[in-house]
């Protein structure tokens, strides 16, 4: 009996005993290691100027920071917990996501108004795709067919092929879409629009919309695909906002640090990371109690704009 | 001919870029010590136009609606740029006001103050008698491209800011310490 509970205890060690969560710190150049595990800053690595976007690799082994003002990306070997080499992109490399087989990286370009597609092995730009005006967020359909781009300044997104990389849809959202986020559960893409204050669904297979009001100067979005909600970090409210994709009602806000930015999950499913910009503080949300649970101080001017926990 | 189609094109480009700003969000934080209690410190703030009273750098305030949440005040700095700002947060408890910036024209830049998205919290704590008041900003510099003149880099907007919040806070301090 005694036998049976030490080797669950064991078990879960193993499974989650240190997905660690990457912070881009945009005011010092550096990135923070978190281990979820202590939820202590076990390291800080230098990075290019004023990072902003992350991704962890789908193995856990690479993560790829975007450089928006020294134009690249950072490549961090996360066994070692090293800086292992720069690829320059572009003019403003902002959002970045990655394929499912952790093959490709796709990099938002703010300025170039493109998306580059950057091959992981050779760590060279393989493509380059034209978009929409000043593109904001990525995410990648996990079938790896498809990629969704968020183009702020012109209030849309791109629906992009990717076995030809080609444009075959651009709808309509709210005003200034930044993040992204998909829920497959549901077949609905999720924007949080700076500007109107609200996020958009969109049905993907009708491609209908549904706005819903959330705080001021929604940012970044995760997905709870088991209790049907979402979450959003909410700037200028300090706050990030619980909506219930059933109701389709913010139902709830937690109040988190000042300037809330990159939002990510646990591979738990229970904790949400926040980034929280102006406080350099990282909030830990437990989402059964919807309460902060904890808090870490990281570098100046936190962001963690993307995927930043390690799912493994 | 063939010029005047160029430069018809080049202005007809303009706008597109004006609309994007700098990806890097700049953040301001500044802070006094005054001499006197909280209370009598947020009675000189709180109306949402009082600023043209206590901050010697704003000449003029009007409202659209006093100081009731969404209402805009327009204020006029001392080289005549006017500027709207619009009141989100105004929480007596708290002692705390947030404001932001109402989005520019297309490619404006103020004059002396050239940010955009300029959001901006004030807060007043007491500590026996002693106040402290924390002013907090976050923004971006309004130049769109990637190489700012010198007046417009996020280096000089980040110093207006400053000033401008340095200057409101000791001003401040005279007033409530009087």
């Amino acid at each position: 009996m005694y036998k049976i509970v030490l080797l669950v205890i064991v078990f879960s060690n193993v499974l989650y005993a240190q997905p660690y969560a990457y912070i881009t710190n945009q005011g010092d150049n550096s990135l923070s290691v978190i281990n979820t595990h202590t939820n202590k800053v076990i390291k800080t690595i230098d990075v290019g100027h004023r990072p902003a976007g992350v991704v962890v690799s789908n193995n856990g082994k690479r993560v790829y920071i975007t450089n928006p003002e020294s134009k690249d990306i950072s490549v961090i070997d996360t066994k070692k917990l090293l800086n292992i080499k720069t690829i320059k992109v572009g003019t403003s490399p902002l959002a970045i996501a990655i394929s499912p087989d952790d093959q490709t990286i796709y990099v938002a370009d703010w300025y170039d108004d493109a998306v580059f597609i950057i091959d992981t092995v050779s760590l060279k730009i393989a493509n380059k795709i034209k978009v929409g005006d000043s593109p904001s967020g990525l995410t990648v359909h996990p079938s790896g067919q498809f990629l969704y781009v968020a183009n702020r300044d012109e209030n849309t997104i791109m629906i992009i092929q990717l076995s030809e990389n080609k444009i075959i849809d651009t709808i309509k959202v709210g005003t200034a879409p930044f993040g992204l986020a998909l829920n497959l559960k549901r077949n609905e893409l999720y924007s949080a629009n700076v500007r109107s204050n609200n996020i958009s669904i969109i049905d993907l297979e009708t491609k209908k919309i549904k706005n819903i009001k959330v705080g001021n100067f929604p940012y970044a979005i995760e997905v709870d695909e088991t209790n049907n909600r979402i979450f959003v970090t909410n700037q200028r409210s300090s706050t990030v906002s619980v909506i219930d994709l059933n109701l389709k009602k913010n139902i709830h806000n937690i109040n988190v640090g000042e300037y809330p930015e990159g939002i990510d999950f646990h591979p738990d499913k229970i904790n949400l990371y926040v980034a929280n910009w102006f406080d350099n503080l990282v909030s830990v949300i437990d989402t059964r109690s919807l309460k902060v649970i904890d808090e870490i101080t990281v570098g100046e001017g936190c962001r963690a704009y993307g995927e930043f926990i390690s799912r493994q | 001919m063939k010029y005047s189609k160029i430069i018809l094109i080049s202005i007809l480009l303009v706008p597109s870029l004006v609309l994007a700003h700098g990806p890097s969000r700049q953040k301001v934080v500044q802070e006094i010590e005054i001499n006197a209690t909280a209370e009598s410190i947020w009675k000189i703030i709180e109306d949402f136009c009082s600023i043209q009273d206590w901050h010697p750098g704003i000449k003029s305030c009007n409202t659209d609606n006093g100081t009731a949440i969404k209402s805009i005040r327009t204020i006029e700095l001392a080289n005549g740029e006017k500027i709207n700002e619009i009141l989100f947060k105004h929480d007596k408890e708290s002692k705390k006001i947030q404001y932001g910036m109402q989005e520019l024209d297309e490619g404006r830049i103020i004059k002396g103050l050239p940010i955009a998205t300029h959001g901006s919290t004030i807060t007043i704590t007491e500590d026996g008698g002693m106040s402290k008041v924390k002013w907090k900003g976050a923004f971006y510099r309004s130049f769109p491209g990637q190489q700012p003149p010198p007046e417009l880099t996020d280096e000089a907007c980040s110093k207006a800011v400053n000033n401008l919040y340095k200057s409101g806070l000791e001003s401040l301090k005279k007033i409530a310490e009087k």
